[in-house]
């Protein structure tokens, strides 16, 4: 068992609840595994450095587990087939850190305007 | 000789200093944006160590945290802000 980090982009123009959907999805993956997850850190609604999937905004989810290789494959196999999720990256004993983004620092959240799933994908 | 005098003024330069070993910092994680933005250009490019004057052992740490930053979207991979 070592421990892990994932850091997951989802889709920020999905509804919240879809949101709150995936990131549940994620965790019930893990945690089907028997891994067992540390901590969970939303930064919540972000401007990307640079567009992707032609979208400005992601959703930035952490998990902290610890979990068998064998979990971690398998979580990141639901992650690449899932459309709303913009990207993902799983460091292996990465030191868990006290940094949470502080949504005020670089940039207001103010610009970042919910769209509905249908009128994103209408575009 | 007064054109001299300047030239050696000029000349003296301020010891750099590692911003890491100064404030005793001793990882560097990729998800502290504030802490990386000290250490790119406008353009997004890493500032060389010639410049910063970080220490070598910090200056490899740093660039994998910047590149890791970058891939998920953090920091840019270039900045088209200046126009």
């Amino acid at each position: 068992m070592r421990q892990y980090e994932t850091m997951v982009i989802i889709d920020a123009m999905i509804s919240d609840d879809a949101i709150k959907a995936e990131i549940e999805t994620i965790a019930a993956n893990i945690t089907k595994g028997n891994g067992e997850i540390l901590r969970r850190d939303d930064w919540g609604k972000r401007k990307l450095a640079y567009t992707i999937k032609k979208r400005q905004h992601g959703f930035y989810v952490i998990f902290y587990y610890k979990a068998e290789a064998a979990t971690v494959a398998s979580v990141e196999a639901a992650l690449k087939l899932n459309e709303n999720v913009l990207r993902w990256m799983t460091l292996a004993d990465y030191p868990m850190s006290e940094i949470v983004y502080d949504q005020t620092q670089t940039q207001s959240t103010e610009d970042i305007i919910p769209v509905d799933a249908e009128e994103g994908e209408a575009e | 000789m007064a054109f001299e005098d300047k030239k050696q003024a000029t000349r003296i330069r301020r010891k750099k200093t590692c911003w890491f070993t100064e404030n005793n910092i001793k990882f560097i994680d990729y998800k502290d944006e504030k802490t990386l933005r000290r250490f790119i250009s406008e353009r997004g490019k890493i500032i060389p160590r010639r410049i910063s004057g970080t220490s070598a052992k910090y200056q490899r740490m740093l660039n994998e945290a910047i590149k890791r930053a970058r891939q998920m979207a953090i920091l840019p991979f270039v900045s088209d802000s200046l126009r």
